[in-house]
């Protein structure tokens, strides 16, 4: 029975392409004509998987849109105030009118920062701060005198009141000069710095200088300042989101147009430079093939594939190792190398054909074709920059090779792109 | 020019999908003025075989202008034969018998209902998958694979009782 229907289909076949029709006068006045005409409606008709549709322009648009979003919403919630993690001191900045030494004096709520020198012996007399209107303290953590320069700016916007005559609040535009004598700093700064916290959250003295209750907290100082970064573990969770471009080939040949990968990642930090890393991403493949490279055998394909393009949305689960092999307070080098998987979810080719059936162009969707487990090679080296004490964002060129064929027609699709991503610790 | 050497080849796909003379120019025509119009989608890789490609392409369009008119008219099947003026007379070559045969067999194809015919033409004649007869029918793969069994068994029928007739004329 096979046997008749592939008899009688070859038989038709036959017919279908040699069959006698008359070839009357062709019309070309007719097809000009049409063709002069403004709309002629053909665009449902045309085979169209080969060309980039609008909407796919539109989501790779918003796809990028979302990178700048992220990272201002990132600035935004990390705070101007912030210093990076390591970074060698608290970094204090006031930007909005402290209040009178009247409040102070009533135990008014936060926005104070109350300065008191403790020092014995110290030449200078004892200073308050009554109001300020910016007030900008950077205490090093080998000492304060790196930054002197940087206080005498600071120190000249600050209005100040001996502590005899609390009640003063006339802003003094001409301060006593001796007041700010460089040998009285230098005698505070000389000494070593001391992290010493008063009550539980109210008051935290930083070598000598005190920051009262929510006061440090608006400046950014937290308990965390209070313990040395060096001691800290540098082991822990962190986790983030990544986004970027994906090129696509078979066997280097030409590249169709840009994918793109979007995903969240997890890892491990075992110490300072080595950590382990997994992750989910949705990708999105593009790539352009020559007929000998895909595997018709699974495609239910009839006839000799001459060219395709394909287009692949699938899952991937990258697992790597990552090296930091410079790392520095704000930013880090890294290479990361590793496998990943992937899980084809659905895969469309648009494909050139030729055989007994003549010359042809088709359309094939694949839905969930192949799950290649552990069979590309991935490796990547990266640049960290941190955006907050616990964030950073991270640029990351990489290439994945393939160790066999992917995907039903079992092509060796190679990729090369960047992410770019923003990660989390939770140290 | 490429209208005129592809002419011939898009009226032939065309003819066998609308099995009317006249609107299978017009549908080959309209064909035309599509691939004109988006010429630039024509891309082409491999330089050994453009012409092939340019083939391919060509019947791809020309297929889903046919159905866009089956489609116009709710796929009501055609009145009447095939009427032989549409036919190139037959010469005296060793083909001629071959070329009767084709003739016949194109024509029983039209006494297939317009979907069966489509599927048929796709799958058989054209080389579609059953993937992207459903994709261009609006159907499922499973309809589309009982509509081609439907219209092989029609067609063995048709072909068996023209063999008895002549057995028996015979």
């Amino acid at each position: 029975m096979e046997r008749l229907e592939n008899d009688m289909d070859d038989l038709f076949r036959k017919a279908g392409e040699l069959y006698p029709l008359k070839i009357t006068e062709s019309d070309w006045d007719g097809v000009a004509g049409k063709l002069q005409e403004a709309k002629f409606g053909d665009e449902q008709t045309m085979p169209g998987a080969n060309s980039i549709g609008t909407g796919n322009k539109r989501r790779w648009l918003f796809l990028l849109f979302l990178i700048p979003l992220a990272l201002a919403g990132l600035i935004y919630t990390s705070g101007s105030a912030r210093k990076h993690p390591g970074s060698p001191a608290p970094v204090i900045v006031r930007n909005t009118p402290l209040p009178t030494a009247g409040s102070v004096a009533k135990g008014s709520p936060a926005k104070q920062v109350e300065l008191v020198n403790r020092v014995k012996g110290n030449q200078s007399p004892d200073i308050k701060i009554l109001q300020a209107s910016t007030v900008k303290l950077q205490a090093s953590a080998t000492g304060f005198s790196d930054n002197l320069q940087a206080k005498h700016a600071a120190i000249h916007k600050v209005n100040y009141v001996k502590s005899g005559d609390p009640e003063s609040t006339a802003s003094n535009e001409n301060p006593d000069p001796s007041l700010f004598a460089e040998e009285s700093f230098q005698s505070q700064l000389a000494k070593p710095l001391s992290l010493t916290t008063v009550s539980n959250t109210e008051t935290i003295s930083v070598h000598g200088i005190s920051l009262t209750g929510s006061a440090a907290e608006t400046a950014g100082v937290s308990k965390n300042v209070k313990a040395n970064p060096a001691a800290k573990s540098a082991n822990g969770f962190y986790a983030g989101f990544l986004v970027g471009p994906d090129m696509s080939a078979v066997k280097f040949q030409s590249v169709k147009q840009l994918g793109f990968s979007l995903g969240a990642r997890v890892g491990y930090r075992f110490n300072k430079r080595l950590s382990v890393e997994t992750g989910l991403l949705w990708d999105k493949k593009y790539y352009y093939s020559k007929g000998e490279y895909f595997d018709k055998s699974e495609a239910g394909l009839q006839f000799d594939i001459l060219s395709l393009e394909g287009t692949c949305n699938m899952f991937e689960i990258p697992l790597t190792v990552r090296y930091d092999f410079s790392t520095h307070t704000n930013h880090n080098f890294f290479v990361k190398g590793g496998i990943s998987s992937y899980l084809m979810k659905k895969e469309n080719y648009s494909y050139n054909a030729d055989g007994v059936y003549g010359p042809w162009q088709g359309d094939s969707t694949y839905y969930n074709s192949t799950n290649n487990i552990f069979s590309i090679v991935q490796i990547s080296a990266g640049y960290d920059l941190a955006v907050g004490r616990k964030t950073k964002i991270s640029f990351e060129p990489y290439v994945k090779i393939p160790l066999h064929g992917i995907g039903i027609g079992g092509m060796p699709i190679s990729s090369a792109g960047l992410y770019i991503g923003i990660t989390h610790s939770f140290r | 020019m490429l209208y005129e050497r592809f002419y011939g080849y898009a009226l032939k796909i065309a003819f066998r999908y609308v099995y009317r003379y006249d609107i299978a120019v017009n549908v080959a025509n309209d064909g035309f003025v599509k691939i004109f119009r988006h010429i630039e989608r024509f891309r082409y890789e491999d330089e050994d075989y453009p012409e092939r490609l340019m083939m391919a392409w060509m019947k791809r369009i020309v297929i889903n202008t046919s159905i866009d008119e089956l489609r116009k008219n709710n796929m009501t099947p055609e009145i009447g034969g095939i009427p032989e003026y549409v036919w190139e007379e037959p010469d005296n070559s060793q083909k001629a018998d071959q070329l009767l045969l084709y003739k016949e067999l194109i024509s029983y194809v039209k006494s297939l209902p317009p979907m069966y015919r489509i599927v048929f033409n796709m799958f058989v004649m054209d080389g579609c998958t059953h993937f992207e007869i459903a994709d261009a029918l609006g159907i499922s793969v499973g309809t589309s694979k009982s509509n081609l069994s439907r219209a092989r068994g029609i067609l063995q029928k048709i072909i068996k009782e023209k063999e008895e007739a002549k057995s028996w004329s015979v």
